[in-house]
């Protein structure tokens, strides 16, 4: 897999985070809000930037406008005033279900996002193989998903955004219908991608917990209208050790988190 | 990656797929002749029943200078279906009469199909053709028979129209469902790549709209031959099929004939039906859930 342009240069790697940021960001929010046609407030002048090579991500309580953040982010919503800056134009969109098409097998789902940008047969098939290899999917490729667990169709989902190579990594919700187990698995799994890949990621969550252990930096919403309480750094080096999870350090931003949201209210 | 073992809650026993598959297909097989038996068993019986009550209605309950209405089964099988000259009849009518609906039915197929995009594609189209459709479906087909004779003569044609107005209504009413029914995420996931509006037709839409399509199409199959049939009986031209017979054996009296004649339009319906039934299994059946229980 190559190293994306706007990726960190390998010498970064597992250098304590936060890392450093360069000039331009992969993704920036300036005072940005949105109001739905039908009045409903989301987002109230939001501003935030993810550096290349950075994990943000987006806590807050439910119906916060969390994902018409990310919407925003990916330009699927138009926001109603402020602006948004995307430093690429291949960004990998991770939905809160797998959103996999159930007539495709295991690599067709996986090759769907180059055959829509119109590579070759034999290049995205190559692409997609080694995709499901990197998230631990080889043998399962001819599999239908309704013949998958959750965990496993959402790894096809995430292999599938990762034949892009994306620069900036987008991720709503992911793993919030999956059991605990599966869930603290393929956060392992997401942070050795991570770690591999150098992508600079937004994820939403309403796990505390899954936020610390998996961001280089944590952004507290509040209740709807949504806007960005609190700007918490987490200063842990990657690749992190699962035992890091049970580290009271972690519990003690955890802490700061929660009581951030509390406040929110 | 070789050091991620894989332990979610799938259903293979284990975690090499081909394995599973061939320790699973004798087990399968032996499990489909049993099933087999138990699905057709009580068809069997019921059938066996209905002819026994047959028998019991014609012979006891029938007063014999009536009988001839009703004649028992044995009756049926030696003039009709065991009657050469009969059967000769029979057979170059039902050719007739298959042609005749699986044109109709081609017909409605695709002019449904194109009715179900367009209203798929443009809304202000569905709003205006979709009362029309329900309006089409709710006519009495008898009552406009004769109107489509005057316009388009007493033919093929008109006995064609028939068949497509009466198997028409559920191919772009299922097409439209199917396709509209997709997953908000997918719709995303396709703008977010920038797919065109003929590459999400054509790889999203269309193939979600298959399971729904095909229950459509098996309801239209079973209509086609019903339109077929009525188009025969009420325009009495051209080579015999399957409806004029009836007619003619009703209005000579030869009821064993008649039932005969019955028994082979109706199969004809559940040769066309399964058919439809077959092909959207196959179609659908490695990933959709309702495939599996129809087989």
């Amino acid at each position: 897999m190559t190293v994306t342009e706007t990726g960190p240069p390998d010498a970064e790697r597992g250098t304590p985070a936060p890392r450093p940021r360069s000039a331009s960001p992969s993704l920036a929010f300036d005072r940005v809000s949105m109001v739905y046609p039908d009045g409903t407030a989301a987002l109230d002048d939001v501003s935030f930037e993810v550096g290349p090579g950075e994990f943000t991500t987006v806590v807050g309580p439910s119906g916060c406008g969390k994902s018409t953040l990310l919407r925003i982010a990916a330009g699927l919503t138009k926001e109603s005033s402020g602006k948004v800056t995307v430093g690429t134009d291949q960004l990998g969109f991770v939905f809160q279900d797998a959103t996999l098409l159930p007539w495709r097998t295991v690599l067709g789902n996986a090759e769907l996002l180059l055959e829509l940008h119109g590579m070759n047969k034999a290049d995205r098939r190559a692409k997609a193989l080694e995709a499901l290899r990197s998230v631990g999917l080889t043998g399962f490729e001819r599999h239908h998903p309704k013949r998958l667990s959750g965990g496993m169709r959402m790894r096809v989902s995430i292999a599938r955004s990762l034949t892009l190579d994306p620069s900036v990594f987008l991720f709503d919700e992911p793993f919030g219908a999956l059991d605990e187990i599966t869930r603290e698995r393929l956060n392992e799994e997401l942070l050795r991608l991570f770690v591999d890949k150098g992508f600079a990621g937004l994820f939403i969550t309403h796990s505390i917990f899954e936020a610390v252990f998996l961001s280089t930096r944590v952004l507290v919403m509040s209740a709807r209208p949504g806007r960005i309480v609190a700007d918490i750094p987490v200063p842990f080096p990657y690749p992190r050790p699962d035992e890091l999870r049970f580290d009271p350090r972690v519990a003690e931003i955890a802490g700061q988190i929660s009581a951030a949201l509390r406040g929110a209210h | 990656m070789t050091d991620i073992v894989v332990l979610d809650d799938t259903t293979e026993p284990t975690v090499v797929p081909g394995a599973g598959a061939t320790e699973r297909r004798p087990l399968r097989g032996r499990s489909v002749g049993r099933s087999t038996v138990a699905a057709v068993l009580p068809a069997v019986v019921a059938l066996v029943a209905f002819l026994a009550v047959w028998q019991f209605a014609s012979s006891v309950m029938m007063s014999p200078h009536r009988r001839f209405l009703l004649p028992p089964p044995g009756t049926v099988l030696r003039k009709g279906f065991f009657d050469s000259t009969t059967m000769r009849e029979i057979w170059s009518s039902l050719l007739l009469t298959t042609k005749l609906s699986l044109f109709g039915l081609a017909v409605a197929i695709l002019l449904g199909l194109a009715v179900g995009v367009l209203m798929f594609r443009f809304r202000w189209y569905e709003r205006a053709a979709y009362p029309y459709l329900v309006a089409l479906q709710a006519v009495p087909v008898l009552a406009i028979s004769p109107l489509i004779g005057i316009i388009f003569g007493y033919s093929f044609w008109s006995k064609s129209i028939i068949v497509v107005i009466i198997s028409f209504f559920p191919v772009p009413t299922t097409l439209l469902l199917g396709m509209k029914s997709v997953d908000r995420g997918l719709i995303d996931l396709f703008r977010l790549n920038g797919a065109s509006w003929t590459t999400r037709l054509r790889k999203l839409h269309l193939p979600n709209a298959l399971p729904s399509l095909f229950a459509g199409l098996r309801i239209s199959s079973g209509l086609a031959v019903i339109g077929a049939i009525v188009g025969e009986l009420f325009f009495q031209q051209g080579k015999p099929g399957l409806g004029q017979r009836i007619y003619d054996y009703s209005t000579n009296m030869k009821y064993p004939q008649l039932y005969t004649a019955i028994i082979f339009s109706s199969l004809l319906g559940v040769a066309i039906f399964s058919f439809f039934g077959w092909v959207g299994g196959r179609a659908v059946r490695s990933w959709h859930e309702s495939a599996a229980e129809n087989r």
